[in-house]
């Protein structure tokens, strides 16, 4: 008889010891595929809302504003956007080029209907876009769930909608944001909310509001201007191409040398550190499993030691040590295919099931200045199934080296007298 | 002992007693007195300035103009600068109002919020009385830049708010204009210090026309209050110092 067949007879002769140990694997299974899709969904969204949010391809900014950003110095601006605008989408690779000002600053809600006084002061920021120029960008349209856009060079505003509740602001209300201007003093404006916005990104909905970005180069005194300046490309992996362009554009034009592009994997350092969350993912995941393969070693010294004798017998009858060692790598072997194939069917269920549903993490992330969305969206790769194969089957048959040297050394004089 | 003895012990007591505590009593008199002397000097009914606030830091300057009216302890002033133009602030019955054209509401500050840099509404603004709100000390005499002056403490008194609740002030001992002022804490952590740089003569009035303020923390900061016009002692309408004639 093959030992092949004897291994995989053996493995059912403990049916419950034998589903135990599988399903041990099974779970270690499904967790590391979990993770690993989970840990690729966050990146890829983190990455997504980067180039919405904060960079778009590339983004260009004073170099001094770079520099002194922790002083909020909106002084330190981008003059005659128009003219840039028009420089950098000449640039092959340049498929659009938008201005954003963002700026810090309190809203003051319950204002006095007789006396016009303000009260109630909340932290928020503003975000002045080119709405109909942010369509492939920032998308406000898909954000909308309330209300409509505001109109370029009105005074109306959409405001996230953790934002409006806190303030108690709804479609058709006003209220009053004051912040500092480009002018390096301090202006104050009052905003009618055309338009509530649900937005993935938590910070955005808790304390963002948007409104045109005319309105605000006319309340922070930045005539022309903007803070910033997003440049989009048909392939923000391999941007630094353009990148290189815009950098050769900035130096040439001395009007221009103060200005610093940069790229939006720069942006941060979290987008960065999410390689190293994929190593550490992935060394977690291998742990685990390492963890699960210990009930597949206590399994097998379990088996080793219930047929000692028949170790005995099977070296008697002319059963070299290697086919020992074999015959129970072969039972572990086939613990880890059915693990394997149970574990990664399961978990491809869940985590395509989880793809679809998102995982929300609610108001946890409200605070946290992250380029991170709230509902996040595992996202499984071929690699991920590929990856857990090898991991599931390799280390739960590679483990079993240990118990099965126990087997290659016994005697089979002393296993036949054993009692 | 007898009584007689004892009797004269007392009264031996209450004499050394008495000389002991007359010089500092006599102090904390003259304290008030050259506390009340100075504000004589500052004394006007109303007043009207045209004047510039100046804040100097690592990005460069930055200058407001307005113009100001004062009567009592109302105040009011009118951004006239470009950027800042139409902004108003008010202060009457001790609150503080600053009004801005594109909003339709107007907000209450704290007195000890900053209008630009280390200058804060308290600064420009207070137009009250030193011993209503302090109680003060003779702290002693000092020279500064060669100029005698007396260094009262003040400390503010239970009850009131201020924007400083401790400040060191010194009195030119000539003529009582305050040449120098060193904010702090209640706890008594040093928060600025206002130095008059140029006194001018004004409608028979002696008038602080050039303010520096320097931080003790953020010492690569520096604000200026230059005065370059002053009218004193005009009629001021009361209409002027209020809410309503702000977004007018």
């Amino acid at each position: 008889m093959k030992l092949t067949t004897v291994a995989f007879r053996n493995l059912w002769r403990h049916k419950t010891r034998s589903l135990l140990s599988i399903l041990t694997i099974v779970i270690a299974c499904i967790l590391g595929l979990f993770m690993l899709s989970l840990v690729t969904g966050m990146k890829s969204d983190m990455k997504r809302n980067i180039l919405s949010y904060y960079t778009g391809s590339i983004r260009i900014r004073q170099a001094q504003f770079n520099r002194y950003d922790y002083l909020n110095p909106i002084h330190l601006y981008i003059h005659d956007l128009a003219e840039l605008q028009q420089k950098l989408t000449a640039i092959d690779g340049i498929t659009g080029a938008v201005g954003r000002i963002q700026v810090g600053g309190k809203i003051f809600s319950d204002t006095d209907p007789v006396s016009g006084e303000a009260s109630e002061k909340f932290n928020a920021m503003a975000m002045g876009i080119d709405f109909p120029g942010e369509k492939d960008i920032l998308k406000p349209r898909t954000l909308l769930v309330k209300g409509q856009l505001p109109k370029m060079g009105s005074r109306e505003i959409l405001i996230g909608h953790g934002l409006a509740a806190k303030i108690g602001v709804d479609t058709g209300d006003k209220f009053s944001f004051m912040s500092p201007t480009a002018a390096r003093g301090v202006n104050a404006m009052t905003f009618e909310v055309a338009g509530i916005l649900n937005s993935p990104m938590a910070e955005f909905n808790s304390s963002y509001f948007l409104l045109p970005l005319d309105t605000m180069q006319d309340f922070v005194r930045m005539k022309d201007g903007a803070l910033e300046l997003l440049l989009t490309t048909p392939e923000p992996e391999e941007a630094e191409i353009q990148l290189r362009r815009v950098e050769t554009l900035l130096a040439e034009d001395p009007t221009l040398s103060s200005l610093e592009a940069t790229l939006w994997k720069d942006q941060g350092d979290f987008y960065g550190m999410m390689g190293i969350s994929e190593l550490i993912y992935n060394i977690l995941v291998i742990f685990f499993l390492l963890l699960g393969a210990t009930v597949i070693i206590n399994t097998t010294m379990m088996a080793i030691y219930e047929r000692y004798r028949e170790i005995g017998i099977l070296g008697a009858m002319g059963m070299k040590p290697s086919e020992l060692v074999r015959l129970f790598f072969l039972e572990a072997l086939f613990a880890g295919i059915i693990s394997a194939i149970v574990g990664l069917s399961l978990g491809t269920v869940l985590v395509l099931f989880l793809e679809q549903q998102g995982l929300n993490f609610g108001h946890a992330l409200d605070s946290m200045n992250i380029e991170i969305s709230s509902i996040l969206y595992p996202d499984l790769k071929l690699y991920h199934v590929i990856l857990m194969t090898f991991y599931t089957i390799g280390i739960s048959a590679l483990v079993t080296l240990i118990p099965c040297r126990k087997a290659a050394r016994i005697k089979p004089v002393d296993a036949i007298n054993a009692t | 002992m007898s009584n007689h003895r004892k009797n004269k012990g007392y009264a031996l007591f209450i004499l050394l007693l008495v000389t002991l505590l007359l010089p500092a009593l006599a102090a904390a008199q003259s304290a008030e007195e050259i506390v009340r002397r100075a504000e004589q000097v500052r004394g006007y009914d109303s007043a009207y300035i045209e004047a510039r606030m100046v804040n100097n830091d690592r990005f460069g300057s930055k200058s407001i103009s307005y113009r100001a009216w004062a009567r009592g302890d109302n105040f009011l002033m009118e951004m006239t600068s470009d950027a800042e133009y139409g902004q108003k602030i008010l202060r009457t019955e001790d609150r503080v109002y600053h009004f801005f054209p594109d909003s339709e509401a107007i907000f209450t500050k704290s007195k000890g919020d900053s209008i630009v840099g280390l200058i804060s509404y308290e600064d420009v603004t207070d137009e009250s009385r030193i011993l209503d709100n302090y109680t003060v000390r003779l702290d002693g005499e000092e020279s500064l830049n060669g100029i005698p002056c007396y260094r009262v403490d003040m400390e503010v008194k239970r009850g009131r708010r201020v924007a400083y609740p401790r400040q060191t002030v010194w009195i030119e001992r000539e003529n009582y204009i305050i040449r120098k002022v060193r904010m702090f804490t209640r706890t008594g952590t040093p928060l600025k210090t206002m130095e008059v740089r140029r006194v001018e003569e004004i409608d028979g009035q002696r008038i602080a026309t050039d303010i520096l303020i320097t931080d003790n923390v953020r010492t690569d900061v520096t604000s200026e209050i230059f005065i370059d016009q002053a009218e004193l002692n005009l009629p001021i309408d009361d209409r002027r110092f209020t809410r309503r004639e702000l977004s007018r």
